[in-house]
Parts: C-alpha cells; sequence; structure tokens
C-alpha cells in the first residue's frame, strides 16, 4: 500500500513540476536511457521511458520509480572552406541599385551588409558542450498486469529550456554569421514529460496511449519609438501567453507467438510554437488609412518532430533459470519532409523521410543484466549545394548497459549504468550554381545612385551567406547515464 | 511652401538655386555681406575703394548656394537641413545689367537626421542643363551690390502660367515631362538610408540673390522658395508626406562666388570646394 501511495505521489509530484515542457528530439536522438537497450525502448520493456516510446509495454514494466542522472558531450564540427576572392560585399552596396537587363535601374534584392562591417567573422566551430539531466520516472500497475499508467520526465539541470533560433541561410549574415548543426543544439536542452497509459486487451494484445507537453506561445509586442533617428529609445509593452498542449502518441504490442513479440508505435508531430507580433508605433509618421502602427509578424517553432511512425520486432523469452536474454530490431520512419526549422519554415530543398534501424539485445546472468544496442539514423538533409545550409550527418550509435539487482529491506532494487557513443559521418558539401535553389547573388550588377556608374564590385557573385562555397561537418555524441529503480 | 511627401526634403530644385557648402569650406553668411557697405565710397577687403564705376563681374565665377531648411521627417520630427549647390556661372555684364549662364555641377541634401540621405543623381543634375538668369549691379551707399533678379525653375513639368499653375499631382497629366529621361515621368530623386528607392517629383523653385562684390569675391545672402509634388515612387513608404520650409533666420541661407579662370570646369570646382569658398 505504501508503495502504491509513492506510486501515486510520484504522479502527482510530476505534475507539479512539470510546467513549460518541451517536445522530444531528446527521445529520439539518445533513446531510453532507463532501460539497457536504448534503441529498443519501442520494443523492449525494462525503463519508465515507456511512457514515452511505446506506452503498451507499460503493462509488461515492473511497477515502481525509477530515478537517474544522464551526462551528455557534444562535440560537434563544421569546417568552413575559404571564400574565393572577389565574393565579399562592398561598401558600394549603400550606394547601388541594381541594373535590369534593359538599362534601368531596381532596388536592390537583397539587403546584405558590407562584409567587413559583419559583426562577427563567419564561423562553424561548435565546439564542445556538456550538460545533464535528471530523469524521473513511474509506472503504476492500477489492475495488476492490465492496465497500467505512467510518467517519465526528463529535466535538464541547467536550463530548464533552450531555444536558440538561428537562419540557415545568408540571413544569418546579421546575427551569429555562424553554421549550426541543426538537429542538435539547442534541440537537446529541453525537459520533455510524457504521460502513458496501457491496457493489455487479451494475453496477446496490448495497446497503449500517450502523450507529451508542449508548449503554444503568443506574443504581442507593442513599441513606441519617439524619434527614429535615437533607436536607442523605445517604449514598449510585451504580453506573453503560453499554453500547454498535449501531443498524443500511441503505441501496440502483438504476441502472434510466444516470445515473439511485434510492436507498433505512431507519434504525432510535436513543436513548441510561438508566433508573435510586434506592433510598431513612430511619432509623427503618417499611417495608411485604418492603420496606427506597423504591424511585424513572426512564427517560431522549436525542438519540432515530425511524424514517426515504428515496427519492431522482440525475441522475449520470459525468465526462467538463471539465464536469459532477449533480442529486438526496430525500424522507425520519420516524415522528415514535413519539417520546418526554427523559424517555422520549410527547407528550401525538401529533406528526405527517414528509416532509422536498431538492433540490440539483453542477458541476464542472476541479479546481473547487460545490454547491447547500435543504431544507424541517416540524414533527412539533402546536400546543401544551394542557398540552406542545413548542416546534419548520418549517424551511427552504439550503446551498452549493466544493471544489478538487490533487495533492500525486502523492496526489489536495481541500479543500472549505459553509456552511449554516436559518430556523426562526416560529410563535404560545396556550393553549385546548378542548385534548384543556388546561392543568391546579394550584391547584382549595380549602378551607383548618385553617378549611375557601374559599380565594379558588384560584378560576379557576391554573397555573405556564412555556408559559401562550402563545408564539412562531423561529429560526436556521447552520453552516460545511471538510474535506480524500485518496485512497488 | 509644404512640400508634398518624401524624404526629398532637400528639394532640389531648380538644380541651380540652392547653395551651401557641408564641407565647411562656406561655414556662414558673411557679416557684411548684403548690408552693403557704408558710405558713397567703400573699402574692400583689399583696402581699397569702391569707385562709381561699376565693377567689372564679367567672367567665370565658382558658386556655392546653401539654402538652410526646417524639414518635418516622418518619425524623428523637425529638423534643420540644407540644400548646397555647386555651379559654374560665367556673367555678362552691359554697364550695370548682368546675364548668367549657369551650370549646376552638383547639388547635396542634407536632411538633417542620419535616418536617410537624399541623393541627387548626376543624371538630374545634368538635365538642367545651362540655365541664364538675369541681374544687375547696384550701387547703395557706396557699395556694389550683385542682385540677382527672382528666377523660376520647373523641373519635370511644363506649366502655362508657372508663376501660378498648380503643380500636377496625376502622374499621367500630360503637362509631366521625363526631364532627365531615365524612364520615369518628372525628375528621379534617390533615397539611401535605412530605407531607399527612387522618388519622381515635379518642382518648381524660385529664387534671388543678393550680395556685396569685394575683389573677385561676391558673397551675399539669398531668398527661396520650393513647391514639389511627388509623383510616383518605387518604395510606397517613400510616399510619405512630409514638408520643408525655409529656415526663417535670413542670414542662414547664403551664398558666395569666386572668380576662377574661364577654363575651370565642374568637375575641378568640385574638386577645389575647399579652397574656393573658403572665407
Amino acid at each position: 500500500m505504501v508503495r502504491r501511495a509513492v506510486g501515486v505521489a510520484s504522479f502527482v509530484v510530476a505534475g507539479l513540476i512539470a510546467g513549460p515542457v518541451d517536445a522530444s528530439p531528446m527521445h529520439e536522438t539518445y533513446g531510453g536511457w532507463g532501460s539497457l537497450t536504448p534503441f529498443q525502448a519501442r520494443v523492449l520493456p525494462g525503463g519508465m521511458d515507456a511512457a514515452y516510446f511505446n506506452p503498451a509495454l507499460l503493462v509488461d514494466t515492473a511497477p515502481g520509480a525509477q530515478v537517474g542522472f544522464v551526462v551528455l558531450h557534444d562535440d560537434l564540427r563544421i569546417r568552413l572552406r575559404d571564400r574565393p576572392s572577389g565574393v565579399d560585399v562592398s561598401e558600394a552596396i549603400y550606394d547601388a541599385r541594381a541594373v535590369n537587363p534593359d538599362g534601368s535601374t531596381r532596388r536592390l534584392d537583397w539587403r546584405p551588409l558590407p562584409t567587413a562591417s559583419l559583426r562577427f567573422g563567419r564561423s562553424g566551430d561548435e565546439g564542445a558542450g556538456t550538460r545533464g539531466f535528471l530523469t524521473l520516472g513511474a509506472n503504476l500497475h492500477v489492475v495488476p498486469d492490465r492496465l497500467a499508467v505512467g510518467f517519465h520526465m526528463l529535466v535538464p539541470t541547467k536550463s530548464f529550456q533552450t531555444q536558440r533560433s538561428h537562419f540557415s541561410d545568408e540571413r544569418e549574415q546579421y546575427f551569429s554569421n555562424a553554421l549550426y548543426h541543426e538537429l542538435y543544439g539547442d534541440r537537446l536542452e529541453t525537459n520533455v514529460v510524457s504521460f502513458g497509459v496501457a491496457g493489455r486487451i487479451v494475453d496477446e494484445l496490448s495497446l497503449g496511449l500517450g502523450a507529451t507537453m508542449a508548449n503554444e506561445g503568443v506574443a504581442k509586442n507593442e513599441a513606441f519609438v519617439p524619434d527614429a533617428s535615437d533607436q536607442g529609445v523605445v517604449v514598449m509593452n510585451t504580453s506573453v501567453d503560453v499554453r500547454t498542449r498535449f501531443r498524443p502518441y500511441a503505441g501496440i504490442d502483438v504476441r502472434p507467438i510466444e516470445p515473439l513479440h511485434v510492436v507498433g508505435t505512431l507519434h504525432l508531430p510535436h513543436a513548441n510554437d510561438t508566433a508573435g507580433t510586434n506592433e510598431l508605433q513612430l511619432w509623427n509618421f503618417a499611417y495608411d488609412p485604418g492603420q496606427s502602427s506597423f504591424m511585424q509578424g513572426f512564427d517560431y517553432q522549436s525542438h519540432s518532430m515530425p511524424l514517426r511512425a515504428a515496427l519492431g520486432v522482440g525475441w522475449r523469452p520470459k525468465s526462467s533459470g538463471p539465464l536469459s536474454w532477449t533480442a529486438s530490431t526496430t525500424a522507425v520512419w520519420t516524415r522528415w519532409s514535413e519539417y520546418r526549422d526554427r523559424h517555422f519554415e520549410r527547407p528550401l530543398d525538401a529533406w528526405f523521410d527517414t528509416f532509422s534501424f536498431a538492433a540490440g539485445g539483453t542477458m541476464r546472468w542472476h541479479d546481473h543484466r547487460v545490454g547491447l544496442d547500435a543504431t544507424y539514423v541517416p540524414s533527412p538533409v539533402p546536400d546543401q549545394t544551394g542557398r540552406t545550409n542545413y548542416v546534419d550527418n548520418d549517424r551511427v550509435a552504439g550503446a551498452v548497459g549493466y544493471a544489478l539487482s538487490w533487495e533492500l529491506a525486502g523492496v526489489p532494487m536495481e541500479a543500472g549504468i549505459q553509456l552511449q557513443v554516436h559518430r556523426l559521418l562526416p560529410r563535404s558539401v560545396a556550393k553549385s550554381s546548378d542548385a534548384s535553389h543556388p546561392v543568391v547573388d546579394e550584391f547584382p550588377d549595380s549602378e551607383d545612385i548618385q553617378t549611375g556608374d557601374p559599380i565594379a564590385d558588384s560584378a560576379g557573385l557576391q554573397t555573405n551567406n556564412p555556408g559559401y562555397p562550402g563545408f564539412s561537418s562531423e561529429g560526436w555524441l556521447v552520453g552516460a547515464g545511471m538510474n535506480v529503480s524500485s518496485r512497488f | 511652401m509644404r512640400l508634398r511627401w518624401a524624404w526629398i526634403l532637400g528639394v532640389v530644385v531648380s538644380g541651380c538655386t540652392m547653395g551651401g557648402d557641408e564641407s565647411g569650406a562656406a561655414g556662414a553668411a558673411p557679416a557684411d555681406a548684403a548690408s552693403g557697405g557704408s558710405g558713397g565710397t567703400s573699402t574692400d577687403a583689399a583696402g581699397e575703394t569702391a569707385s562709381d564705376d561699376p565693377p567689372a563681374v564679367e567672367g567665370t565665377w565658382a558658386q556655392i548656394l546653401f539654402y538652410a531648411s526646417i524639414n518635418d521627417v516622418p518619425a524623428v520630427g523637425k529638423t534643420n537641413g540644407s540644400t548646397t549647390t555647386l555651379q559654374r556661372v560665367t556673367v555678362e555684364r552691359t554697364g550695370t545689367s548682368l546675364t548668367m549662364q549657369v551650370e549646376p555641377c552638383t547639388i547635396e541634401v542634407d536632411n538633417g537626421t542620419p535616418v536617410v540621405a537624399t541623393i541627387i543623381p548626376d543624371a538630374f543634375v545634368r538635365s538642367l542643363g545651362v540655365t541664364e538668369r538675369t541681374g544687375s549691379l547696384v550701387l547703395t551707399e557706396g557699395q556694389w551690390r550683385y542682385v540677382q533678379d527672382p528666377n523660376l525653375q520647373l523641373r519635370g513639368v511644363h506649366l502655362a502660367q508657372p508663376e501660378t499653375d498648380p503643380l500636377p499631382t496625376d502622374i499621367d497629366d500630360p503637362q509631366i515631362w521625363d526631364q532627365d529621361e531615365d524612364g520615369h515621368p518628372g525628375v528621379t530623386v534617390r533615397i539611401s538610408g535605412i530605407t531607399d528607392g527612387e522618388v519622381y517629383v515635379v518642382q518648381r523653385d524660385v529664387h534671388s540673390l543678393d550680395g556685396v562684390i569685394v575683389g573677385d569675391l561676391m558673397d551675399g545672402l539669398s531668398d527661396w522658395s520650393t513647391d514639389q509634388v511627388v509623383l510616383g515612387s518605387d518604395n510606397p513608404i517613400l510616399n510619405m508626406q512630409t514638408s520643408v520650409v525655409k529656415d526663417p533666420d535670413a542670414t542662414a541661407s547664403y551664398f558666395r562666388s569666386t572668380r576662377v579662370d574661364a577654363s575651370k570646369t565642374c568637375k575641378s570646382i568640385v574638386a577645389e570646394r575647399d579652397e574656393l569658398f573658403a572665407r
């Protein structure tokens, strides 16, 4: 009864501290930290994170609670190719009008800064970083062996949630002027809270439903600029409305013959969305009829994951004797073609839908268990030969785990550790004028606005696209986790 | 005096009108400019006594006009602006009657704010061509004065009654013509800064000069008024209405003239402006 109360209390605690929560790139990248085979978390029960990966497994997961700690280390590398001469944007851009084929002129199509005036030199080396997470999960069998509810949460030890937007084309010149791995970085600095419920319909079939929490924010900034020539002074009001949304998913576990398990999961798209408007008022300004301010809209999306569907096959003999083992394989289809980046924009060159594959297994010997797992995750990002610089790599990863079971005052306990190593396979791209969306000539052939003379600096291609003329990327992700579980 | 539209605050009128010196060569109107001297004879800077014979002003002059204005810039407010014109003036004299052939060299506009700049393209300046002015030499209390009659210039528009007909506002008005031959109606002024674009305008400018002659220098004050209509732009925000009025300080708008060799071209006048107009 006490254990059950602890379980219920765990749910209450989860609800209290959940707060603003986030999507699931963290889980999809590293898998489950609560088991010995992280990439088989959709197939093999074990960790409380089944509440996220496949809630149908909750009825096969021992009731109890689990706490843990995870340390992640990223070493992501992007090397930029040297820029050829003549592609810098000169100061003459400020006194230029683009020349049309018929000799007339037009306003510049792009607004690049002179290359020498950019705030930061172009860069791509994200370097290394380390961060920690706390994990907490619980699984409660409301009806033993028939109905289970569970939750799992992953909470960063530093920032509760990080959102850093960047542009993946020439627009980043105004800001960091850098390239970033699109699917890592701030996407992995987030909390994740998941809830699941599972029912064993018949002995051969279990179903599960779950949801993770996401944010949906609406921001409105009202600003008044008393003097447009003194941009250091602005009077501003801000309102922010953040709502919690649940992003559902479902799982199924079919046992056509013992000990064969066939599982399937479907996770609906998941993201934190922020929609905002700036209402900008200027002093002594004649707006268009019906207007009283300038409206500036913006949309952000962070930690997004598109639709995912997975199919897995597991061999899970029931334990008998001192030795037992499991094996499984998983394939996950991810609809990356629907991906939107941090600015809620679809990549100009559509991403690929991908299939990732994983295979692993566990072995138990008396109170000792070990796990071995591996996965291959292809990149959904096509070669970035054009305007955009979404940096991503094919990834292979391996994981090993070990767990020791014992009893503490009559309570079954287990402590486990897990190590993961991910290799982002080297990739190199070069920009091409034949790309479907080539790098834009930000300083087209132009004439001087005063004299009408051709501007020599504008001849040919000029761009501040930080990815021009190409780049290479690779990296390592290393993670270690430990956890302690107790059964109710 | 209210100008319609645009960040074209400096109004460029007539290309041969306004003047000044952003470089600082001409910092302020001469203290005794236009005020004449004192007595029936006067003493010039070289200590010579002016005679009753008209001075021989015929010849070639480099001239700078500085028109001080109060601009009402959208989102900024009232600013002190100016239009500076450098020009090459050839003076012919018959007795005390003067005829001037005026060739504008460059026109520069200071809107009084770094937010946006008004650029007068060379094509605009060239389209102004060489125009004729009339004036006279006037002896006042022993001091010869250079007086240029009020001169009206229309830019980009023909009017039956230039002094009184309103400037057309319809871009299809047949009175409008493409003076600078850039394919757009009227004359084209360009804007750069936090926003940019071309603005197509028609203008009417009236100005006169009144100064004193001291050796090879003719300096004094200018009086001016201007009217302008924006016909269109390739940037809608530049259709914003604004206004430019003459600075009420009558001494703020002035001109300076320096006799130069007839071989002196516009290009060299612009290049040597600091030396030519230092006082």
